[in-house]
């Protein structure tokens, strides 16, 4: 559905971004991973129709996007710092959509009330920055978009409110088969939505990876001999990551995890468990792999 | 699902109507306000005590006089072309403006057709409220073509302006630099014409500075343009280059919206190519100015230079800075690009310096003119008396083209342009300092055969072209176009008045007869003139002013004077018995006259207390010691006849009227008769 091929974008001075490659199935959510400055914003804004690229090619359903308003009529981007029109009411501002989307629901926008539950009669400028957000967001799925670009949605939202929100999403995508890029600093805040992580780093894609994947190949096992540790067991699985707790060794292996656990059994541990992995373990693993420590990339 | 594409979005249309209405009904009530409800104070006040009706319409002009009618004109469309396009300045804003699905262009057509909107509609509305209520009260002195002038000069400036702004802004990413530019756009036409002509006139020998510099170079800015709309009304012309002008920027604003990156938001330049060419001009028409100012108030070549550097290098890095938006702008890289800079000012004013285009030695061959405009400015050449005249002159002054035909007078003019041109470079260098006295501006202006014109202008001191200027000046055709009196035939004229100078002595006449026979004398006089006498180099002054007014024309006049010189016109008004109607007479008018010899100016000094009482109290004259006292008509006659106005002579001449009082000259010893000069000979 979204296929963006070696976009690269220039300001003045700075490689926002150096051909950059991605691409979204219909009814997926690809999350966008990369520290501050690693091109996130820039790569939205161009994927919004906002920012034209310098070169490379972007399309949805196989259209451009820049200047395309049939295209954009389907899309809602959802900045870091959304914008409102200064002393606009939320009714004002839903009355402005409605009158530029041709897809407006007004239906849905008064029944989202009731999750947002705020007073459409005041102003979207006077409210606090997490509540202007929640606004985004109210004002946006009435337009009934295809495509969502989120970019940082969930920064500045409580507990509750995140959870809403991306229960909202989800449902869309499920339901209308929204396709949706949502970026974030944090790993750990997109691991329970997203369908593919790419992980941008000074305006480079480092890596892209299908989560369910990622999650089947990479594995973190414990395991404790009687004695000492067979040292052929080492050479035949090479580890991305081992280390030693008393006599307890801990893995981290790419592989099918049946083929792994019946060759770790051929050299007769006491104990073989395997441990679950965070989203982040896996990348820390998996950039180190790479020779990048994630704490370069990442935070 | 397709979205149909249009010229405007009723949706962003409707929005920025909600948004902007506060300008709109601003501008409508300021309008309201200075119009409309003037009128109707003034009709309040009349219904007390009169009112000229031309104070009705003076309410509906745009002139000094009317400022705030002008304020506005000048800053309400720009601020409106600011505000719509506000949001491209604010990175926030312009993204939001474009991930709306809605097509750049759209989003310009419609801002400006807002913007139109809001511009033409308050107009629109005090003209017609005016209208009624003019109308309704019956105010004689403004009329229905009065309220549409006024309408549609509003309508036409305020399109413009609005247009102009919003272009520029296109080129900008902040608000600011928006307002400045599109002011700065505005009176670019007249600001950099006049930093040009008076750059230029400084190096270049002979530039016809004064030909290029008239009141016509306010005309090219429509800002300067603006204040003289009611005075002189535009032309078809200016309102087609007006229009023209908004829909060749209106397209070239699109056209840059189309390029504009969102992301420029914020940058003083939003295009990379345009931020050099910003850069260089800003520095050269700065360059230019402090120049001027420099040039202009000291005087000196040293300071002008000194402007221009300073002008230059403060512009440069200023830009420099604004571009950057940082101070650390005195890096190598800009260092250099004020270097190159610099370097190829420095050529350019070499180039000047040496005439490369060959402007100052041009002369054209004898053979190739047609005809030389000679005279001491190009005011009449330019003059056209097409243009409607101002309405509060009633009087219409169309002076005569000094346009030389005569082949002797050519070759008389060529041969003195050959010898201004061969000395120029030695005057061209005391050109700013030296002092002004009997230095006079000659203009020249060749028509070719090939019908190619050309234009000089110089200042000269006259007493070292004497015997180049004496042919020309005493030659008929010379007389012929710089006395108006050739130029009419006595039919024209409805009366003459004669006044004597320093007289109380007045003489009108209104016969056919002494009409013609008076012009016959004057120009006979006129034709007999030697140079020496037309240059009057000592100012001696005539015996009276010559007035000589047209018929059916309110007012028109010229004037002419009686010289001293005048023989046949002495001698007509002796047979008519007007003479000594018309100049003082001794012993009529003059009872008796002190000669005393001009103080040293050690002398004077000492003497000022004294000096400053002495020319009105006669009794002090009578008692000064060595004063020489004349009663003799024939001796007061000759004194009359010779004292003249330049204070470097020998001798100072005291004229007693009967009145008591005193007017006083001085007399030359060269040409003293011997009463004089044996009085004060030691």
């Amino acid at each position: 559905m979204i296929e963006i091929e070696s976009v690269s974008k220039r300001f003045q001075e700075t490689e926002a971004l150096k051909e950059v490659s991605l691409s979204v199935r219909r009814g997926s959510i690809y999350g966008l991973v990369g520290s501050n400055g690693a091109g996130k914003t820039t790569l939205l804004k161009i994927l919004a129709g906002i920012y034209r690229a310098d070169s490379g090619r972007l399309t949805i359903d196989s259209q451009p996007v820049f200047e395309n308003h049939s295209i954009k009529a389907r899309t809602i981007f959802i900045p870091d710092a959304p914008y409102h029109f200064p002393n606009f009411t939320i009714r004002d501002m839903a009355l402005f959509y409605s009158r530029i989307y041709p897809r407006w629901n007004q239906a849905r926008f008064e029944k989202l009330g009731d999750v947002f539950n705020i007073e459409t009669r005041l102003r979207v400028r006077t409210l606090s920055k997490g509540m202007q957000r929640q606004v985004s967001f109210w004002l946006g799925l009435p337009l009934m978009p295809d495509v969502m670009v989120l970019d940082e949605p969930l920064d500045g939202l409580d507990p509750v409110m995140r959870r809403k929100v991306k229960n909202l999403i989800i449902q869309d995508v499920a339901e209308r088969k929204m396709s949706v890029v949502i970026s974030s600093h944090n790993l750990r805040e997109l691991e329970d939505i997203c369908d593919y992580i790419g992980i941008l780093h000074q305006g480079e894609m480092l890596l892209q990876r299908d989560l369910d994947d990622l999650k089947a190949d990479v594995h973190k096992i414990q395991i404790a001999f009687s004695g000492d540790i067979p040292p052929a067991l080492l050479q035949d699985l090479p580890a991305l990551y081992q280390e030693k707790r008393g006599s307890v060794l801990i893995l981290i292996v790419r592989g099918a995890s049946a083929e792994i656990i019946s060759r770790m059994r051929s050299y007769h541990p006491a104990v073989l468990d395997i441990l679950p992995l965070t989203l982040e373990e896996i990348f820390i693993y998996e950039m180190g792999d790479r020779g990048y420590e994630i704490k370069n990339v990442l935070y | 699902m397709k979205l149909k594409t249009s010229f405007i979005n009723t949706g962003i249309l409707l929005n920025d109507l909600k948004r902007f209405t506060w300008i709109g009904a601003g501008y409508l009530l300021l309008l309201l306000s200075i119009v409309p409800l003037k009128v109707f104070m003034l009709y309040s006040r009349a219904q007390e005590r009169q009112i000229d009706t031309t104070a009705y319409l003076r309410i509906f002009q745009f002139d000094p006089y009317n400022p705030i009618q002008v304020m506005i004109l000048i800053i309400v469309p720009v601020m409106t072309g600011l505000l719509l396009f506000r949001y491209l300045m604010d990175g926030r804003a312009a993204d939001a403006a474009h991930a709306l699905p809605v097509r750049r262009e759209t989003l310009y057509n419609t801002h400006v057709a807002t913007g139109i909107i809001f511009l033409f509609v308050p107009p629109v509305l005090t003209a017609l409220v005016s209208w009624a209520l003019v109308a309704g009260l019956g105010i004689e002195g403004v009329n229905g073509a009065n309220i549409l002038t006024w309408l549609s000069n509003s309508l036409l400036i305020n399109l413009l302006f609005f247009i102009c702004s919003v272009a520029v802004g296109m080129v900008t990413g902040m608000t600011t630099m928006q307002g400045v530019l599109s002011y700065i756009l505005l009176l670019l036409p007249s600001g950099l014409s006049v930093l040009l002509l008076h750059n230029l006139n400084q190096y270049i020998y002979g530039f016809a500075y004064d030909y290029y510099f008239s009141s016509k170079i306010e005309y090219l800015s429509p800002l300067t343009r603006l204040t003289d709309i009611s005075r002189n009304p535009f032309q078809s012309g200016e309102i087609a280059i007006y229009l023209g002008v908004s829909i060749v920027l209106y397209f070239a604003g699109r056209s840059l919206y189309l390029r504009r990156n969102t992301e420029t938001a914020g940058s003083a330049i939003t295009f990379g190519a345009l931020r050099p060419v910003f850069k260089y001009s800003v520095t050269f028409c700065f360059m230019l100015l402090l120049g001027s100012y420099f040039n202009a108030a000291q005087k000196s070549m040293a300071w002008t230079y000194f402007g221009y550097f300073i002008g230059s290098l403060l512009a440069y890095f200023l830009i420099e800075i604004l571009l950057n938006k940082s101070l650390q702008v005195f890096q190598k890289r800009q260092i250099r690009g004020y270097g190159i800079y610099a370097l190829a000012m420095v050529l350019l004013l070499g180039l000047f310096h040496f005439d490369w285009t060959g402007y100052e030695s041009r002369l054209p061959e004898i053979s190739e003119i047609k005809s030389i405009y000679m005279d001491s400015s190009f005011f009449p050449l330019n003059y056209q008396p097409d243009v409607p005249a101002a309405q509060d002159v009633d009087y219409v002054y169309t002076p005569v083209k000094a346009i030389f035909t005569d082949q002797d007078n050519i070759a008389r003019i060529h041969a003195l342009h050959r010898q201004i041109i061969a000395n120029g470079p030695d005057h061209k260098e005391s050109s700013l300092s030296k002092s002004m006295k009997n230095a006079e501006r000659i203009c020249l202006s060749y028509e070719l055969e090939n019908g190619k014109r050309i234009y000089r202008q110089y200042e000269i001191p006259i007493p070292d072209y004497a015997g180049s200027l004496k042919p020309i000046y005493e030659s008929r055709e010379y007389k012929e176009l710089h006395n108006h009196i050739f130029s009419v035939s006595p039919a024209e004229v409805d009366f003459i008045d004669i006044t004597g100078y320093e007289a109380n002595k007045s003489l009108r006449l209104i016969d056919r007869e002494s009409i013609a026979q008076a012009f016959t004398a004057l120009q006979g006089d006129i034709y007999n003139e030697t140079y020496e006498e037309i240059v009057n180099t000592n100012s001696r002054p005539p015996w009276a002013h010559v007035s000589i007014h047209i018929k059916n024309v309110n007012n028109r006049s010229f004037s002419q004077d009686w010289k001293k010189s005048y023989a046949n016109f002495a001698q007509w008004l002796k047979d008519t018995g007007n003479y000594e109607k018309a100049r003082l007479v001794p012993g009529v008018d003059i009872t008796c006259a002190f000669i005393d010899r001009v103080p040293t100016k050690n002398e004077e000094d000492s003497a000022m207390p004294q000096s400053k009482t002495r020319r009105l109290d006669i009794a002090s004259l009578e008692e000064k010691p060595g004063i020489l006292k004349i009663t003799g008509l024939e001796q007061l006659e000759w004194c009359l006849s010779q004292y003249h106005r330049n204070s470097e002579a020998d001798y100072e001449v005291f004229f007693v009227l009967n009145s008591g009082e005193v007017i006083s000259g001085f007399l030359d010893e060269a040409s003293a008769p011997a009463f004089i000069r044996e009085r004060f000979t030691p």
